[in-house]
């Protein structure tokens, strides 16, 4: 099996503080992989890590290729699309500047209209939306112009973090029917940061868990979320409730 | 009537001026949150620049030409060795960066072309323009009002429509996503800092020749531009611009028809910024910025 | 001269300046006595050099209390001091108050034009307040060199300061009552400065500087600090600057250019901000000494390096010269007492 994304024995750290102490993990081409775990296990730090926004130690592979150390900007230009925490769009900018920006790197330009027709296709809103600022957009709206703004920028890989952060139910509920949409369609890569374990486990083909800058299991999502000591320990009781949303 | 329309002209002509100094202003506001204080000085040196190479027998617009594209290269060196060090820094060292900045650029101009009033070839042909019965106007005066409506535009459509304008402006508005769709942020601010100062060379090429050259030439400028900018909100390239306008046609209503509006008009235009300020501090296009507990 | 004074208040903006009140107290005595020995030390333009320094030095304090302790920027403080300064000449001139009592017109004065400014200005914040000031300088001159005013200012000719000197049963020549003078109201300024920073409303500063809404939260009156702080730092540059034309005997509107407002900046910043005395002191030194230095180094472009100078300071030390000498002392003790001292880091 090939990989889009291999981290062998990550660290990363915050000035003095480590928060990544050595993690192995893969991202099968192709695929979906869930990225688990309680608050500040260091998930975002993870895709920050990978995306060479922190100081980094151990070896970031992206389709077999080291890129650990290259700046941001550099990894972006390689095909990593990485939607942040709390969105990133570029609030003073309308959203069809914000749309443009992403396509900033696309590999192949005249493709801009297309990508634009896909991810209208697949958030409405956003056509309706077009000239305003992106900071007048509501949280919702928000979270699909940046998707939408990863997706037209044509990546390899997709880092999406916590997309359903600060959502309503209902809104999560049609935005990750979205990207399991997305996925099937394009067959992009993709590493999903959540919290909401049943929601990504649902979603994604395999899941890794992370607990305070470890990895303490990985495997299939099926097999994750059938181990009942995993369930309980890190994702809550209950399993299922909140996946039933 | 005719004498209201001449100073209108007359002042949107210096207008246009302020408004491409106040646009360059802030350029370098909305990319690194500090105010330059050094521009004014930067144009005049690009204008000593201009001067130099008219002396040596090349004509004027090549000369602009060649000015504005070493300003651009210069600035950006500028940026990379002097302030770019100092990004972390506080606001008040910052500011006494630009201070040392404004100092060195201002004696340096000073040193090398010495503090004599040199005159400054016009652009334009000499001689005036009949636009109505007994309203003429001088050829340098509309030349400069037309130069600099050019600029703006050309400006305008530049971050409006182009990649390279579109960058500028995300770097400007959020740096870490900037970076995550692929922009080189720091070459960004060095480009910011270029299209400034070569904006502001034609800001001086065209002053130059009205107010005449020399080392201190730049504070008036300066000070209307940041009236201009204050006045238009200096988050706001197109409020800055527009300030920058009327500060202008103020300045010249306020010459002609006030007693002693000459000699105060430097004066008029703090209060004018004062008072601007105090019933709305963001200015009237420009956006409150959120400032961080 | 001043190097040596400098010297003397070293202990107390160091590291050690919580340890001994005492200690701290001869310290100043011991300053005091060396700005007084110098009277009869040096003389003629040393003299004068003096008084100068010590008059910038006391607008120094009061602007480094406005932006160091207060964090506010003013590059607009020249103005002030020309407002000292003519007050000073005119009083002189039309009133012949006796110069001595001339600062304390002065102070009146500028305070007065301090509020009519400060009032609008200090709903200002940050760069906003920079840029307003800055405007201000770039318009003083103007208005000192107009015909409007000539009457009183003399226009641009300015006016002259007819200075008696101290009685004769004094034993003091012009240029020293004029010294003394200066010393005089330098040390009155000195304990104001120390009193107010050390004081309650430093703590008020202080608080509203790094965070102006949990100050206020904690009860503080950010308003009426900042208020404070500008009306503080506005008496200091107009008594300064009446000293400054005391000492000159001249007014005129070239002797406050708009780079006065820059020097008195130069002054808090490269002198040390948040040093009080200290600070100033270098400060103040730097603005009247380094220019005679740059000039030599080279004479047309005596600015540039100047400003390439400022640059310099603050890349070494974003504290200033009073944090250069700060960290030399300390590192000397360090040598000679064999132990490191905690370094005494403020903001």
């Amino acid at each position: 099996m090939s990989y889009a994304l291999e981290l062998n024995d990550v660290t990363a750290s915050y000035g003095h503080g480590s928060i990544l102490h050595g993690i192995n993990f893969a991202v099968p081409e192709g695929e979906v992989t869930a990225l688990l775990g309680a608050n500040g296990a260091g998930k975002t730090t993870t895709l920050r890590a990978i995306c060479g926004m922190i100081e980094t130690g151990g070896e970031v592979r992206l389709f077999g290729e080291d890129i650990t150390g290259k700046s941001p900007d550099a990894i972006a230009r390689m095909g990593v699309a990485h939607v942040p925490d709390g969105r990133g769009t570029f609030t003073g900018l309308t959203v069809m500047d914000n749309l443009r920006l992403g396509a900033l790197i696309a590999k192949r330009r005249g493709n801009f209209r297309r990508s634009l027709d896909r991810v209208f296709d697949y958030f409405p809103r956003l056509k309706e939306r077009m000239g305003q600022h992106a900071g007048t957009l509501s949280g919702g709206e928000q979270q699909m112009l940046a998707i939408s703004r990863a997706l037209v920028s044509e990546p390899h890989l997709i880092l999406l973090d916590e997309p359903s952060i600060g959502l309503a139910p209902v809104i999560v509920k049609q935005l990750f029917g979205i990207l399991e949409q997305i996925a099937q369609d394009a067959g992009v890569s993709m590493l999903l940061v959540e919290q909401n374990s049943n929601l990504a486990l649902k979603l994604a083909s395999n899941a890794a868990l992370l607990e305070v800058g470890n990895l303490v299991a990985q495997g299939s999502a099926e097999a994750l979320s059938q181990n009942q000591d995993i369930a309980r320990a890190y994702l809550g009781d209950g399993a299922g409730a909140e996946a039933g949303a | 009537m005719t004498f209201f329309l001449e100073q209108l002209i007359i002042g949107l002509s210096s207008g246009g001026i302020y408004a491409i100094m106040a646009l360059a202003l802030v350029m370098i506001y909305k990319s690194t949150g500090h105010v330059n204080l050094a521009q004014g000085e930067m144009a005049v040196f690009s204008t000593f620049i201009a001067w130099t190479l008219v002396q040596t027998g090349m004509p004027l617009w090549p000369a602009i030409l060649l000015t504005v594209a070493v300003s651009f290269v210069g600035a950006i060196v500028l940026e990379r060795v002097v302030v770019r060090p100092f990004a972390e820094a506080d606001d008040l060292v910052v500011v006494a960066v630009f201070v040392g900045l404004f100092l060195s650029i201002h004696s340096l101009a000073g040193a090398i072309w010495n503090y004599e009033v040199k005159p400054f070839p016009s652009a334009f042909s000499d001689g005036s323009v009949s636009l109505m019965v007994d309203l003429s106007i001088r050829t340098h005066t509309l030349g400069s009002l037309v130069t600099t409506g050019a600029v703006l535009t050309a400006v305008w459509i530049f971050f409006r429509y182009t990649q390279l304008g579109l960058a500028l402006r995300a770097a400007a508005d959020n740096r870490e996503s900037s970076r995550l769709v692929g922009i080189n942020v720091s070459l960004m601010l060095a480009l910011g800092w270029g299209l400034a100062a070569g904006i502001g060379a034609v800001a001086g090429v065209m002053i130059a020749p009205v107010t005449f050259l020399d080392p201190g030439m730049g504070l008036a400028p300066l000070i209307f531009a940041l009236a201009g900018a204050l006045l238009g909100g200096i988050t706001s390239p197109f409020g800055a611009a527009l300030g920058g306008l009327i500060v202008g046609v103020l300045e010249a209503m306020i010459s002609a028809y006030v007693p002693y509006g000459i000699e105060f008009r430097e004066l008029i235009a703090l209060m004018l910024i004062l008072s601007v300020l105090l019933v709305r501090p963001a200015g009237l296009f420009g956006e409150i910025v959120a400032r961080r507990v | 001269m001043i190097m040596e004074s400098t010297d003397m208040t070293e202990g107390r903006t160091g590291p050690h300046r919580n340890l001994s009140v005492p200690l701290a107290r001869l310290g100043y005595a011991a300053a005091l006595l060396v700005l007084l020995a110098a009277t009869s030390g040096l003389e003629g333009y040393d003299l004068f050099l003096a008084s100068s320094i010590l008059s910038y030095a006391i607008s120094a304090m009061g602007l480094n209390v406005l932006m160091g302790y207060n964090g506010q920027i003013s590059l607009g403080h020249g103005a002030f001091f020309a407002i000292g300064a003519y007050t000073a000449a005119i009083c002189i001139d039309r009133f012949a108050v006796p110069f001595t009592l001339t600062p304390v017109i002065a102070g009146i004065v500028g305070m007065g034009a301090g509020w009519l400014i400060g009032k609008p200005a200090l709903r200002l914040e940050g760069v906003y307040l920079a840029l307003a000031t800055f405007g201000l300088a770039i318009a003083t001159p103007t208005v000192l060199r107009s015909d409007l005013f000539a009457e009183w200012t003399g226009g641009v000719q300015g006016l002259f300061l007819g200075i008696e000197p101290a009685p004769e049963w004094m034993g003091l020549d012009l240029d020293q009552s004029i010294y003394l003078t200066v010393v005089a109201y330098f040390g009155l300024f000195a304990f104001l400065t120390l009193r107010l920073v050390q004081g309650l409303n430093g703590k008020a500063w202080i608080a509203t500087r790094d965070n102006p809404i949990a100050a206020r939260a904690m009860g503080f009156d950010v308003t009426r600090a900042k208020t404070r702080a500008f009306v503080f730092s506005v008496l200091a540059c107009s008594v300064g600057g009446a000293l400054q034309a005391v000492a000159v005997q001249f007014v005129a509107p070239d002797s406050f250019p708009f780079f006065l407002s820059i020097a008195l900046f130069t002054a808090v910043v490269v002198g040390g901000l948040c040093s009080p005395l200290l600070g100033p002191l270098l400060g103040a030194a730097f603005i009247v000494l380094v220019p005679n230095v740059t000039e030599e180094i080279w004479q047309g472009g005596s600015w540039a390096v100047y400003g390439g100078v400022i640059i310099g300071v603050i890349a070494i030390q974003s504290r200033g010269l009073a944090g250069i000498m700060t960290g030399i002392t300390s590192w000397v003790r360090d040598r000679i007492t064999g132990q490191t001292t905690t370094r005494y880091e403020r903001k």
